[in-house]
């Protein structure tokens, strides 16, 4: 069911440029490199009052349009609009767009699950241990090896995940039943501590429960896929984002830095980086748009291969662009050296290239 | 999967007749230990003694100074590496600790061995006890035996026998001129600014340095200034030490990677260097520069190889003690796959690295080689220690993370990797092999 008319989407990112622009633009600056986190609850507010973030209240204007709102359930011009409200935020900032993208995906179990929460801040745990359960696992997770304990509706767990502060939890687990999303309203007795990351720093945790569930939620194997499927194209639509706002600098740069008696536009191997980055990011980009919702195997294997393609291009353009920079590049000042660590820890996190190769074969070879 | 049975390697060696048991190898070896065995062996016992230094004194170092380089006092740790006579390795007996006959066969490999150990365990540390011997090699090139006598001599003595380091840097990029004093067609360009203007008895320097490694710890820097008035081929260096008047350091960079040694701007305000300080000869500086250049670029690739065996160290680690769905990572077939692959690459660039080093004086192309395969090799590496490892590659407490940002560096300095390329043609651009009598 397609919803939004391209004059639409563009709005979208427009508004979402606008707010970039705006408000997210003072969120780094030369003594907060990885964004200045006290500055963080006024952007959050702000996003979700012009609806980019989504948030599981039908009230709320992100609801239905925000990233990874309900339209997104079924309709693939909702799911472009998120993935180009996340690029369009990651060129300024790639932290907050990853928290959006978390915010999104929290949002969108609970909305799946018909459920209501006034909070913003979740924190999400999709799967546990160092990467997702490889398909044929995810398709049958009673054979998953099981990390926790869960008596008298009581989880006893540890594990990773990403958020800010968080005020609820969703973590997705297996059971020999089936899946199921379990909910926690407020985060008082799971520990938190944060884990200094290699990018997109101060939004990862291990979360220590035991904790009184709230609500348990089944879900069954397509949506876990198609949480998944999101995950991984918001991951490929932020890195997209990161590297296209790299090229921009990188092209500013060298009009103007001097070596060589002139501007560095004209030195043949500077136009071999920008070449290459910029063929990559495209590629990316069109990795991007050409996804559409179809079956559900489909659709977990095409953003596999989203996923894979655009994260791994776009690091790969990241670092051309650092390049070009020269000595500069490395320093913090420029902050394309935090643009090199936010698209390598995109190209890690949650299924890094080694994995996704893996994957992807996975799927062919069950089909 | 381990296997101990008639199907092993051991057993495949010792199933043989007493003459084929000769001549095959069925040792569980590292290859860490084969390599080091076909070092000369005084420069096996370096290797050796450099490894159990790094994680004596580097290793529970590294990650504390990742996270506050500012707050560290690197002194005692230059103290310790000078007392294990790591910091006057550059030249043997009377003038430093090298060993003299490999010295004679590479001047190179020595500090390349040991700076591959330094590296694996942090970037930063060994960028932090290196980056010296790149300020020393400017007198070691002027070939002026009085001025090794002057600076070599007191410096291997005070350091050597009474444990009290001298700590050089070696200054020749500026705000406007990067990449261009690392390349020959670039220079004659270059937008040089630190000037030397003579003055009676010496000269008065002015003009800014920036990125100085070690620039605001040392004792003495090595600067390359332009005579005011001239270009770049009136490049001279000038040894400066700290404490004259006019010299100062400004500021220190904040550094992607590489944390604990400073990058520091040095300020130089009508400085005056007396005459005597003038390493080689007036006007000689473009000719010390390319030279330590190609002395450098070894060590700087031997340095990216450490920061990947850094990342593949930990990750084998980390793949021995974590699990994935009940089954220990290193099981995992696809595992042993990625692990086997940077191992090859990691073989591949220490071969590079041992073949640039294997002459006497360094030699242009093969240094640009070692230095951009090393580099380009060890990021590659840092990933995939990184992706093996999922979600954890991420997180600073595994160090992987810590080494791609470290190897990042080796790709910019010393000359960026592209610059590194016109070096390798430049000098290769006259060769034509097919004219070549038989």
């Amino acid at each position: 069911m397609d919803t939004l008319s391209q004059a639409t989407i563009a709005e979208f990112e427009q508004l979402t440029a606008n707010f970039c622009k705006k408000s997210l633009l003072h969120y780094i600056d030369e003594h907060h490199p990885d964004g200045n986190f006290t500055l963080l609850p006024s952007l959050v507010d702000e996003a979700c009052a012009i609806g980019i973030i989504a948030k599981a209240n039908a009230s709320a204007p992100g609801y239905d349009y925000g990233v990874w709102g309900k339209q997104t359930i079924d309709s693939n011009d909702a799911i472009q609009s998120s993935l180009i409200m996340l690029a369009t935020l990651a060129k300024t900032c790639a932290s907050f767009a990853f928290l959006v993208h978390i915010q999104g995906i929290a949002a969108n179990i609970l909305i799946r699950n018909n459920m209501e929460t006034d909070y913003h801040y979740p924190l999400l745990i999709l799967y546990d241990g160092l990467f997702p359960p490889y398909y044929s696992l995810l398709c049958n997770p009673s054979r998953i090896p099981i990390n926790y304990t869960m008596e008298n509706n009581y989880l006893i767990h540890t594990s990773m995940g990403y958020g800010y502060n968080p005020q609820y939890a969703i973590v997705c687990i297996p059971e020999s039943t089936g899946w199921q999303s379990i909910y926690f309203n407020n985060t008082d007795t799971i520990l938190l501590q944060t884990i200094k990351t290699h990018g997109i720093r101060g939004l990862t945790y291990r979360a220590r429960f035991n904790s009184k569930i709230t609500h348990r939620m089944s879900a069954d194997t397509h949506t876990i896929e198609m949480l998944l499927a999101y995950f991984w194209l918001g991951l490929a639509a932020i890195a997209t984002g990161v590297a296209y706002s790299a090229y921009q600098k990188a092209i500013e740069y060298t009009g103007e830095r001097y070596q060589r008696g002139g501007l560095i536009k004209n030195i043949e191997s500077v136009q071999m980086l920008l070449g290459n980055a910029k063929a990559n990011i495209e590629a990316s980009k069109r990795a991007l748009v050409t996804f559409e919702l179809v079956d559900s195997s489909a659709v977990l294997k095409h953003a596999a291969q989203t996923r894979l393609t655009a994260t791994t291009l776009c690091s790969q353009a990241v670092t051309d662009c650092l390049q070009v920079f020269g000595g500069y590049g490395y320093m913090e000042d420029f902050g394309i050296e935090k643009k090199f660590r936010d698209c390598n820890t995109l190209l890690s996190v949650g299924g890094s290239p080694f994995f996704m190769k893996q994957y992807i074969a996975q799927m062919e070879m069950e089909e | 999967m381990y296997i101990d049975n008639y199907l092993s390697l051991r057993y495949s060696k010792e199933s043989l007749p007493l003459l084929g048991k000769l001549l095959v190898d069925g040792k569980y070896q590292s290859l860490w230990d084969y390599d080091t065995t076909v070092l000369p062996r005084k420069v096996q016992k370096w290797r050796k003694k450099a490894k159990t230094f790094s994680r004596l004194y580097i290793r529970p170092l590294a990650p504390v100074v990742d996270n506050n380089p500012y707050d560290f006092d690197p002194q005692p740790l230059i103290n310790e590496a000078t007392r294990w006579g790591f910091q006057t390795i550059i030249m043997p007996f009377p003038f430093g600790t090298a060993a003299l006959m490999p010295y004679l066969r590479s001047t190179t490999l020595q500090v390349a061995v040991i700076a591959e150990e330094f590296a694996t365990e942090c970037g930063g540390l060994a960028l932090l006890l290196l980056a010296h011997h790149l300020g020393v090699a400017p007198l070691l090139l002027s070939g002026h035996i009085p001025t090794w006598l002057k600076f070599l001599l007191p410096m291997y003595i005070k350091g050597a026998w009474f444990g009290k380091p001298t700590t050089m840097a070696f200054a020749i990029t500026e705000p406007e001129a990067g990449s261009d004093v690392e390349d020959s067609i670039g220079a004659k360009d270059a937008h040089i600014q630190v000037t030397a203007t003579p003055v009676n008895g010496g000269y008065l320097l002015n003009g800014t340095k920036v990125f100085i490694s070690d620039g605001a710890i040392a004792d003495q820097v090595t600067i390359f200034a332009k005579i005011k008035g001239e270009e770049v081929d009136s490049w001279t260096c000038f040894l400066v030490k700290k404490g004259m008047k006019g010299f100062s350091a400004g500021r220190r960079e904040k550094k992607m990677g590489q944390r604990a040694a400073d990058a520091s701007e040095l300020i130089f305000d009508n400085v005056f260097v007396p005459r005597r300080n003038i390493v080689g000869k007036l006007r000689g500086g473009w000719a010390l520069n390319q030279n330590v250049l190609n002395y450098s670029r070894p060590v700087v690739a031997a340095m990216a190889l450490g920061h990947a065996r850094g990342a593949f160290e930990r990750a084998l680690h980390f793949c021995n003690h974590n699990y994935y769905m009940g089954k220990k990572l290193i099981d995992y077939k696809e595992i042993q796959y990625e692990l086997a692959d940077m191992l090859i690459k990691l073989e591949s660039v220490r071969m590079t690295i041992w073949r640039s080093c294997a002459h006497f004086r360094a030699c242009q192309s093969l240094s640009s080689i070692a230095k951009v395969y090393a580099s380009d090799m060890a990021v590659e590496i840092c990933k995939q220690a990184m992706a093996i490892m999922g979600d954890s590659g991420i997180h600073h407490e595994y160090g992987v993370e810590k080494a791609l940002r470290d190897a990042r560096l080796t790709q910019i300095y010393e000359g960026t990797n592209q610059i590194n390329r016109y070096a390798i043609i430049e000098h290769q651009y006259s060769t034509d092999v097919i004219l070549d009598n038989v």
